[in-house]
Formats: C-alpha cells, sequence, structure tokens
C-alpha cells in the first residue's frame, strides 16, 4: 500500500457485547459474610481480570476511596485518573507522583500495598498495546477512569437530583434502555431508549420517584 | 468488521449537600448510577461507599491530599466522613448541617468496564488506496480479491510500456467471460471499456 493516509482504522466504533465490568458490587465486599475488606478487593479484582469464575460470571466493578475537595480545585484530579501503579501521561513528565489518585500520592501508596495493584498489569504485551495492535500476547487491563454520570443530591431542582454528565466514551448519561445498544443489539441508542415507555424512562432519568415533603 | 476486547473506566463523586437541604436529611450525601448489568439506576449510599474505602485496614496517620500543599491525617478525614453518614443515614439525629465538613468528598471508582467492540476499516475505493499491483500486496481490501489480483496484475502489465514506448494493447476480454471468471464490472477497481 502506498498511500496510508486513504487507509483509517476506525477503533471501537460500536458495541459488540457486554463481559465485565459495569455492574455496582463493591470489589472490597466480603463474599460470604457483611462487610468489607482489603483482602476480598484484592482477591476479587483478581477474580475479574482473570475471569476465574466461568460459572456464574460474577465479577464486582467497583472501589472506593477517600478524596477532598482540594484536590479537584488543586487541578490534580478533575476528568481523568488511573486506579492503579500506571500513572497518567502528565504525571510521568512532572514528577512521577501519583496526584490524580483520590487521596494523593500517599493514599495510593496505602491501597497499591493493600490490594497488590501492581498486579493489574503483570504481564502484559506492552509494544501492543503501545501500537494499539489487533493482536497482543497478553491482555492488556485499561486502568483510566474517567467522569462516568452520576445522579447526586441538588436543593435547587425540582427532582432534589441532578446529573453530573460522563466524559467518557459512553456519553454524558447513561440510563435504563443503554444496556441494548451496550451488548451489542442492533439498535441505536436513541431507540433502545425510546423502546422503554417513554413516562418510565423520564421518571428514572429525572428520578421523580414520589412526591417529596 | 473487526471485533476487540476494550476496557475503560468510570468514576463518580460523592459529596454532602453544599447547602443546607430544605426538607429531610435522609439520603443528601448518596448518589446514583447506571448498572448496566441490570439495566437500571442503582442507589449509592455514602455509608456504603464509606465502608468501602476500607479505611480502618490504612495506617490512620496517613495523609489526605487537600490540594494546594495541604493535606489531612486519614483519622480526621474519617471522622468528618462518618459525621457525613450519619447525617445522611439519620442513624444520629443530633448531627446537624453545622457539623458537617462539605468538603469531605467520596470517589467511588468502577474501573475495567470492559465490552467487545466493533472495529471497522475504511479505505478510499479503487486505486486510490494506492494499489501499486506490483508485487504481493501488504494489504488487499476487497471481496473476490483472487481474481482482482490477477486481473489487476494483467492490466498492470498491459499498462507499463505505454509510459516507454507506444504498444499494441492486448484487448480486453469480453465482458461475459470476466463475469464469469468473477469480476465486478461495478466497482472502479475493476471496471474498465470493453
Amino acid at each position: 500500500m502506498t498511500k496510508p493516509q486513504n487507509v483509517f482504522v476506525m477503533r471501537d466504533v460500536a458495541c459488540a457485547g457486554y463481559v465485565a465490568g459495569g455492574n455496582t458490587r463493591w470489589f472490597a465486599q466480603k463474599e460470604e459474610a457483611d462487610g468489607f475488606d482489603c483482602q476480598s478487593a484484592r482477591d476479587n479484582l483478581m477474580s475479574r481480570l482473570s475471569f476465574d469464575d466461568d460459572v456464574t460470571d460474577k465479577y464486582a466493578s467497583m472501589l472506593a476511596f477517600p478524596a477532598h475537595e482540594g484536590q479537584f480545585r488543586g487541578g490534580q484530579l478533575d476528568t481523568c485518573m488511573s486506579v492503579t501503579t500506571r500513572l497518567l501521561p502528565w504525571e510521568v513528565t512532572n514528577t512521577s507522583t501519583h496526584g490524580s489518585f483520590p487521596g494523593g500520592h500517599a493514599m495510593f501508596g496505602q491501597y497499591a500495598n493493600k490490594l497488590n495493584l501492581g498486579q493489574v498489569h503483570y504481564g502484559e504485551d506492552m509494544k501492543a498495546a503501545e501500537n494499539q495492535d489487533f493482536i497482543s500476547q497478553g491482555s492488556t487491563n485499561n486502568s483510566t477512569c474517567f467522569v462516568g454520570p452520576h445522579r447526586k443530591y441538588d436543593p435547587f431542582t425540582k427532582t432534589f437530583m441532578s446529573l453530573t454528565p460522563g466524559q467518557g466514551h459512553f456519553g454524558p448519561d447513561a440510563i435504563p434502555g443503554d444496556a441494548r445498544w451496550r451488548r451489542g443489539e442492533s439498535v441505536s441508542l436513541k431507540t433502545a431508549r425510546d423502546s422503554l415507555v417513554s413516562l418510565e424512562l423520564a421518571q428514572h432519568a429525572q428520578m421523580v420517584y414520589s412526591g417529596r415533603n | 468488521m473487526l471485533t476487540r476486547s476494550s476496557q475503560i473506566g468510570e468514576f463518580y463523586v460523592m459529596m454532602p449537600p453544599q447547602v443546607a437541604p430544605t426538607g429531610s436529611n435522609l439520603h443528601t450525601a448518596d448518589m446514583l448510577i447506571y448498572d448496566e448489568e441490570s439495566d437500571k439506576h442503582v442507589r449509592i449510599t455514602w455509608a456504603e461507599a464509606l465502608a468501602a474505602t476500607m479505611h480502618s485496614e490504612l495506617d490512620q496517620d496517613t495523609l489526605v491530599d487537600m490540594g494546594h500543599g495541604k493535606t489531612t491525617p486519614l483519622s480526621k478525614w474519617v471522622e468528618a466522613a462518618e459525621n457525613i453518614s450519619k447525617f445522611s443515614s439519620g442513624s444520629d439525629t443530633s448531627v446537624t448541617y453545622g457539623d458537617l465538613d462539605t468538603d469531605i468528598r467520596i470517589v467511588v471508582a468502577r474501573p475495567f468496564i470492559e465490552h467487545l467492540m466493533h472495529n471497522v476499516i475504511l479505505a478510499v475505493s479503487g486505486r486510490e488506496t494506492g494499489a501499486t499491483l506490483f508485487g504481493p500486496a501488504d494489504m488487499q481490501l476487497s471481496a473476490n480479491t483472487q481474481v482482482k489480483t490477477i486481473e489487476g496484475a494483467l492490466r498492470a502489465c498491459a499498462h507499463t510500456p505505454l509510459r516507454l514506448a507506444p504498444m499494441v494493447l492486448p484487448p480486453p476480454p469480453p465482458a461475459a467471460e470476466r463475469a464469469n471468471c468473477g469480476a465486478q464490472g461495478t466497482t472502479l477497481a475493476t471496471s474498465r471499456p470493453s
């Protein structure tokens, strides 16, 4: 091929199927009892990334970290963060401290040790990952997180909830119905959302569950 | 289309109410996020997220970044976070809005959201892709590639002498014969006058 400028590879243009990671179970949740601990978080994290449960195929998805508003105002943590030992590009070129980690570099040190976060990237084919190759000698885990759509209390709205828009590639909002296009059904985002009863959809989207005193 | 597994993560920021609630305190520090497996919104309570930080197993003297070079010990952060938990869950009505540190946050991360993703290769049609028609191609994009390669090679041999010296071109095969070979006369790459 002599004119590569006339050939373009568009990566990740549409979902073909859901694999894991999109539920609301905690990595730190103990399996056989109530409560949370680091041992469970460490085990469940590796269980998820290695897909070691072929039978039930139930994996956890979420972690929680202490943080402070000042870290957002200071700019260390704004729209993007990494939850593992892999730093963000500007952290590597700056001071090589994990400033985007919630709670800062010292808290990262605590969690990296307790959750053994370094193991997330063991055995990766770095060359394939850097080149975005389609053939790799091992799986690559992407630890980068962008702000996702979520709703929080807001006394100034009629519904007392307001949306913080997502800034990742799945768009500014995620509402019931989206599972269809995300799992690869041949429907558009709009069609998937519109196929639900519109009033119920509006209620879900706006969180108008009931009157409030 | 090509398909590969692709991961991306999301994070969400939980916070206490930034102004005093006008009504009940209940659930004012909670958050709703989308659960893809059950295709619905799920409420995450502050108390649940606080427990999921596993703070009791961490060194309580660890410094939490407060931005602009300031820090606070984890123990102080936990104390303030538990106050918010009591306020939002209603478990201790003696905690009032004035007792809250409204700068406390919990970051909920959902890394490794994984999907199978379609990928597409786009190319300008015909020779604009850059076909040289000499030697093996690094990449061929077409249906019926084998026939096109054979026909293309024949055509290239016919064209090359044109730049050097006039010659009599062999007549192209009849359209019916080309059709029998599988040539697609509808594309720029294969169509030619018969």
